[in-house]
């Protein structure tokens, strides 16, 4: 195979021999078959082979500074999902959430005897408000209202710490009204209130408790669960 | 940081992407140096070269959901690659200024060096890479990139390929065409031809002392 006019392969032929770089195998077998024959062109796969060994050791220029980002280019090109940025408060919140629970439902044990005589008696003034239109679904809208405000000493506190508090309300209020029917239900009040309607009755301990779990299961899939599920989307990602 | 320094890349660009912003930096460190030296040499000018890098960085930053795996070096590069090219065009009309590396020989990093040669071999080794330098630095760009990314960066034919944007076969040609032509013009010049004869002779006692040796 003659490969060139000057019956040499050419420079570039050479170069491309050394880097295994000749797709079509006759024409790589017929450069072999020269070179083991052209001393002249051997000295030329050499000086080719010195040449890339020397690049090969190039130094590398110094640094003039690091390139690393600031925190705030950082920050700022690539903003993070609401969730992410108040990750820490949503997890804060649900530790408290979880130390206010507790110690509501231990309260609410140790109380359990009085408090259902007791808890009978605001639960009577209360239903005393919504009395002449009890039965109609707008009074048991209106209804948990009251009980919210009772509960905000110890909701207060989780509230604050939540931005998103767009939420809260509406989350707690549609649940509230699930501890709040059975006052609704329950016969016309009567004054003097039988043992078995005070344990049918929420206490103030225990409506305080459903809001304070309300919350807790909220930061706690605002805090773990959607950062989570979050990046479990993004590493499938190609 | 430094719970991030021992993952691969693209664990790294998962780890941005889900929030752990701070994770980029750790890429940064790792390609830094490789982004700017490919810059320079391509551009032949510090400033310039230091502004592409800190730019590519900032881009592959934020264009970071465009990455869809393979190798994160050539992707980063490519964007490197692009602004150096979109740079020396604007610039063409520069005339052509010797490549300056301050502090090359102060930061020397030696890889695949011999064993201990004498002061002589040293002094023509650094002298032949000087010419080589040089003479890499009138090749045409493209040639240029080839030759700057797979000998002196170590790239694959795959990588290089993502970086300029162009075929195998043409990396491959644009490889072969480049160090054809570095080693056209170093045959052309006495000094350069001398010191490579030099190097040429020492390559082949080697190899006879051997065998002499072992018959």
């Amino acid at each position: 195979m003659r490969l060139t006019a000057d019956g040499h392969p050419s420079d570039e032929l050479l170069s491309a021999y050394l880097a295994e770089a000749i797709d079509d195998p006759a024409v790589e077998a017929a450069v072999s078959a020269h070179l083991a024959a052209c001393a002249a062109c051997r000295e030329q796969v050499a000086q080719l082979q010195i040449i890339t060994a020397l690049l090969a050791e190039l130094p590398a220029p110094s640094l003039p500074r690091s390139f690393a980002l600031t925190r705030e280019e950082l920050e700022r090109l690539r903003p993070r999902p609401w969730y992410l940025r108040y990750q820490p408060v949503f997890r804060w919140a649900s530790a408290v959430a979880t130390v206010l629970l507790v110690a509501l439902l231990g309260l609410d044990l140790l109380t359990a005897g009085p408090a259902a005589r007791e808890g009978s008696g605001p639960a009577v003034n209360r239903q005393a408000l919504p009395e002449p239109t009890a039965a109609t679904p707008v009074a048991a809208l209106s209804a948990p209202t009251e009980p919210i405000a009772g509960a905000g000493g110890p909701e207060g506190l989780p509230r604050e710490l939540l931005p998103a508090g767009k939420e809260v309300p509406t989350e707690s209020s549609g649940v509230m009204a699930a501890p709040a029917e059975p006052t609704m239900s329950t016969p016309a009040p009567s004054p003097t209130p039988s043992p078995e309607l005070g344990t049918a009755m929420p206490s103030p301990l225990r409506l305080a408790a459903a809001v304070v779990s309300m919350v807790l299961a909220m930061t706690l899939v605002l805090g773990f669960l959607l950062p989570r599920l979050a990046k479990r989307r993004v590493s499938r990602l190609p | 940081m430094g719970e991030y320094v021992e993952r691969p890349d693209d664990a790294l660009v998962h780890a941005v992407r889900s929030g752990e912003v701070t994770a980029f930096n750790v890429l940064v460190e790792r390609y830094q140096r490789t982004v700017y030296t490919v810059a320079l040499r391509l551009l032949r000018d510090r400033f310039l070269a230091e502004d592409i890098t800190q730019e590519a960085f900032l881009r592959a930053y934020t264009a970071l959901d465009s990455y869809r795996g393979g190798s994160f070096r050539a992707w980063l590069l490519r964007i490197a690659h692009n602004r150096a090219l979109d740079t020396l065009r604007s610039l063409q009309r520069r005339p052509a200024s010797p490549l300056e590396l301050a502090g090359t020989d102060a930061h020397a990093e030696w890889s695949g060096v011999p064993a201990p040669v004498s002061p002589v071999e040293h002094a023509a080794r650094i002298e032949l890479r000087r010419r080589i330098e040089a003479a890499l630095a009138t090749l045409p760009e493209d040639q240029r990139a080839a030759v700057i990314l797979f000998d002196i960066e170590g790239l694959s034919y795959e990588e290089i390929a993502t970086v300029t944007g162009v075929s195998l076969g043409t990396v491959k040609s644009r490889l072969s065409r480049g160090r054809a032509r570095l080693r056209a013009m170093l045959a052309a010049d006495e000094t350069s031809r001398e010191l490579l004869e030099g190097f040429l002779r020492q390559a082949n006692d080697g190899p006879s002392e051997r065998s002499s040796g072992s018959e």
